[in-house]
């Protein structure tokens, strides 16, 4: 119990803000504060997003909270594109729990030399070796199998996430900041991945 | 449940938002009342303006894009002198545009309340440069309020229209980057009715020429001297500075540093051994509650926590230099100036100077190491791009194959300074053909000894704010360069909006429509060769560049015309047309054929559309989810390997 320490990441496009801010407006009805940041990149599409989350689950609302953490304390984290979480690698350690799309993109950089980008596995020995906490799916693909859509493939993990913080945030705290659609998802990721 | 806009602009007090500081900052000038809202877009500030300007703003009336932010200020000065309540929003290098008429109104002072909002950029995450704003205010005497948290930054922007009042000075907000994109919860206060104009009145204190000008600059050095040396005691302290005396070492922070001092001594179990003393107003430094602090505590240790060049510490040495204080200052030689200070430096760099007793060491370890074993992965960074389907892609895949790397490519602001192309220099705004036209003097005709072409680009925003003077003298001296205009209808990096040019659009809610035309300012600038061009021809396009890239016949306009895909999208998607390309067959979809495709890579690792994906066998497909229909790709493929899909025909 005390400071929780949440990271989001993915690509520009496939929702992590939106995402976050649900988890925040869960967070705050829950815990009364939340603090954190949006990193919203410099690209207009694809480049690297995140939010950072973090929240006092002790009631100690006089303690205050750095937008930011320190190394290693990251609590959990969502990976809507696999690669982006090594941006974050200094932030997590074995207290870390990672969820994570098995998707991959290229960086355009890469593509331009016409050279090769790390494969899924390769980023999956590497999260084990720091976290040994890493679950994955190919979230993306059950998404367009689903719900008809592969950017569903977010509130799919938010829903895995909730699952994994216990008692931290359930089923029922989120259901007040999202739509009935978008609870569906995220209930089906809770219950069926 | 409640949408967030409507919680947003509920006039009660004690409503729990969860905001952005940029949001955080709109509420504030909501809750005071303000009259007229000015910005020219600039990321991280643009989201205090969309807020203010949504369809559910009370203020949404009185929101308006300026052209530049020089005009815009005096705008808002004329306001504020009128008797209204102004709000401005602009990034740091707004301010530099900004900064002569800033100096002015320090002189002139204000009537109604004028608060100017700076997003600043340490990290220069969203900008050109991270020049450090706040040392404006050392030459304007501006004062400048930085908000610790986010429920401060709402009553901070409130309250600064109020102190402005009080002096009868214009007050700057600052935020970093890093804290407007932050999201954090904060406390509506009241929203008080729209302080709008009473009307203007007369004044020998607006003319600042001669004994005048002496004149009004002795007195804003006393408005700056009874900020400096009257304790704090306006509106509940709202310019108080927070003060925890623990002995030990004092600890200086400004705005979201506070916070970053605070938890790491929680941290490191140090939070009653030391001192905080962090002003919301950091200029000017308030000496009387600084006095204060200094007599509770005769500090041995100081240490100042700040981004960017040390503006707190400047001002606290000349502070203890005139009041014989002496003490060891930790600032800038252990905080760095250059980059975003993050959360493990300054907690690291803390560790060392309190815990460790180090002081010599500064380098900011982190303070857990993972190990960097076999298999570890280094994150590559992910170049900024442009979107599937953008113009400009298409336009610079064009541009590439008629110009070397040796050639000249004044790069300029806005979208059109992300990859793949990379300009011979990226500076400030309206950099691209002025700087090329000094080049091109240099160079002279036939391009010098290297033979270099000089060609440059300016976006239709930019040639608004402060390319058209540029244009005219170009034109006059018929600088030998190829300016090349991309007019997509849109300020698009900025969250597309509207230009002087975007197509007819009531640009200002009460203003009335307006679309001026760039080729007929061109014409009237007496520009001699102007063409005009669309990028989705790509063929047509070529052909054009092929006939005057190597023309020396003085100065070229290009238009480049296509409108932001994205908008044209939105748009079309809303009145279900087609969304092709003119002049390209009606397909819906595109797909590249197994068969056909050579695997060149043209399209995959020079074009670069980020819709094209490899697969594992390593062949390409078209991603449809993301694909926007533009039907370039098809043009570009040397094998005629990308088709209109089948699902395309019949429809
Ligand atoms: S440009 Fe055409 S042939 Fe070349 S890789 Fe792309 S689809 Fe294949
Ligand atoms: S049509 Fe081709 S170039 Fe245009 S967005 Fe789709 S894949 Fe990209």
């Amino acid at each position: 119990m005390g400071v929780k320490n949440i990271i989001i990441t993915g690509i520009g496009g496939q929702g992590v803000l939106y995402l976050s801010s649900l988890l925040r407006r869960a967070l705050v009805e829950k815990y009364g504060a939340v603090t954190g940041y949006d990193v919203r990149g410099g690209a207009q599409r694809l480049g690297h997003v995140a939010s950072i989350i973090r929240f006092e689950d002790s009631g100690d609302a006089a303690r205050r909270l750095a937008i930011d953490f320190d190394d290693g304390a990251c609590d959990f984290a969502l990976a809507l594109e696999a690669s982006e979480l090594l941006k974050f690698n200094a932030k997590l350690s074995s207290r870390s729990l990672a969820i994570s799309d098995e998707f991959i993109i290229n960086p355009t950089n890469i593509r331009r030399r016409d050279g090769t980008y790390y494969g899924f596995e390769a980023i999956k020995r590497h999260f084990m070796a720091i976290t040994g906490k890493f679950v994955h799916a190919n979230f993306r693909g059950e998404a367009a199998k689903k719900f008809n859509g592969p950017l569903s493939a977010n509130l799919i993990m938010l829903g895995r996430l909730l699952k994994e913080t216990g008692a931290l945030l359930g089923l029922e705290d989120i259901e007040t900041a999202c739509n009935e659609e978008e609870f569906k998802i995220i209930k089906y990721g809770f219950e069926a991945i | 449940m409640k949408s967030a806009a409507e919680d947003f602009f509920t006039i009660h007090a004690g409503r729990r938002l969860v905001l952005s500081a940029a949001g955080a900052a709109a509420r504030g000038a909501y809750e005071a009342g303000a009259g007229l809202v000015l910005t020219y877009p600039g990321s991280p500030v643009v989201e205090t303006f969309d807020l203010l300007a949504s369809p559910e703003s009370p203020l949404k009336s009185r929101c308006r894009i300026i052209i530049n932010e020089h005009v815009a200020y005096h705008q808002a000065l004329g306001y504020s002198l009128a008797g209204g309540r102004s709000f401005l929003i602009m990034k740091h290098v707004g301010v530099n545009v900004a900064s002569d008429p800033m100096h002015y109104s320090a002189y002139t002072g204000v009537n109604g309340g004028m608060v100017i909002l700076v997003g600043s950029d340490p990290g220069a995450n969203c900008s050109t440069g991270e020049f450090d704003v706040r040392f404006y205010s050392l030459h304007t005497h501006i004062p400048i309020l930085e908000p610790r948290d986010f429920g401060e930054t709402v009553a901070a922007t409130r309250n600064a229209f109020e102190i402005s009042e009080r002096y009868k000075l214009p007050v700057m907000v600052v935020i970093p980057s890093a804290f407007c994109y932050g999201v954090g919860s904060a406390q509506s206060g009241e929203a008080a009715p729209v302080k709008t104009a009473p009307g203007f009145v007369n004044s020998p204190d607006y003319t600042c020429v001669g004994a005048f000008a002496v004149k009004r600059h002795e007195a804003l050095m006393d408005k700056i001297s009874r900020l400096q040396n009257v304790f704090p005691d306006f509106e509940s302290d709202a310019l108080k500075p927070d003060f925890i005396n623990n002995g030990g070492a004092l600890i200086m922070a400004s705005g979201i540093y506070r916070d970053y001092a605070h938890e790491a001594l929680f941290e490191l179990g140090l939070s009653r051994n030391h001192s905080i003393y962090s002003p919301l107003a950091t200029y000017p430094l308030n000496h009387a509650s600084l006095l204060k602090a200094f007599t509770a505590e005769e500090y041995k240790k100081i240490i100042i926590i700040e981004d960017l060049e040390g503006f707190l510490e400047t001002q606290l040495c000349g502070f203890m230099t005139q009041n014989k204080i002496t003490a060891e200052i930790f600032g800038k030689n252990y905080f760095k100036c250059a980059g975003e200070l993050k959360y493990p430096e300054v907690k690291n760099i803390l560790k060392r100077l309190l815990e460790d007793g180090d002081p010599l060491c500064c380098e900011g370890a982190p303070s857990v190491s993972i190990s960097r074993g076999e298999g570890f992965l280094e994150p590559v960074m992910r170049e900024g791009t442009f979107c599937p389907g953008c113009p400009h892609r298409a336009f610079f895949y064009a541009l590439n194959k008629y110009i070397s790397p040796e050639d000249v490519l004044g790069g300029d602001i806005g979208c059109s300074s992300l990859p793949p192309h990379f300009s011979s220099w990226l500076t400030c705004m309206n950099s691209g053909a002025s700087i090329a036209s000094g080049v091109a003097l240099a160079n002279g005709r036939g391009g010098g000894a290297k033979k270099q072409k000089v060609v440059s680009l300016i976006g239709d925003s930019t040639f608004f704010h402060g390319g058209l003077q540029t244009i005219m003298e170009c034109a006059a001296s018929d600088s030998n360069q190829i300016c090349f205009i991309l007019d997509n209808g849109w300020t698009a990096m900025t969250g597309h909006q509207p230009t002087f040019n975007t197509r007819p659009f009531q640009r200002q809610a009460d203003g009335a429509p307006q679309a001026l035309s760039i080729k007929k300012i061109l014409e009237s600038f007496g520009v001699k060769r102007i063409y005009e061009a669309d990028p989705y021809r790509i063929n047509k396009f070529k052909a054009l560049l092929n006939e005057i890239i190597d023309s020396e016949d003085g100065f070229s306009a290009v238009i480049v015309k296509r409108e932001c895909r994205l908008q044209a999208k939105k748009r079309k998607d809303s009145r279900n047309e087609k969304p092709i390309a003119e002049g390209l067959e009606p397909a819906e979809t595109f797909e590249i054929i197994k068969g056909r495709c050579a695997g060149c890579n043209e399209c995959y690792s020079v074009f670069t559309c980020p819709a094209i994906f490899k697969n594992e066998e390593g062949e390409l497909y078209i991603n449809q989810d993301i694909c926007v229909k533009c039907g370039v790709c098809r043009q570009i493929c040397p094998n005629g390997a990308i088709c209109k899909s089948e699902s395309s025909y019949g429809r």
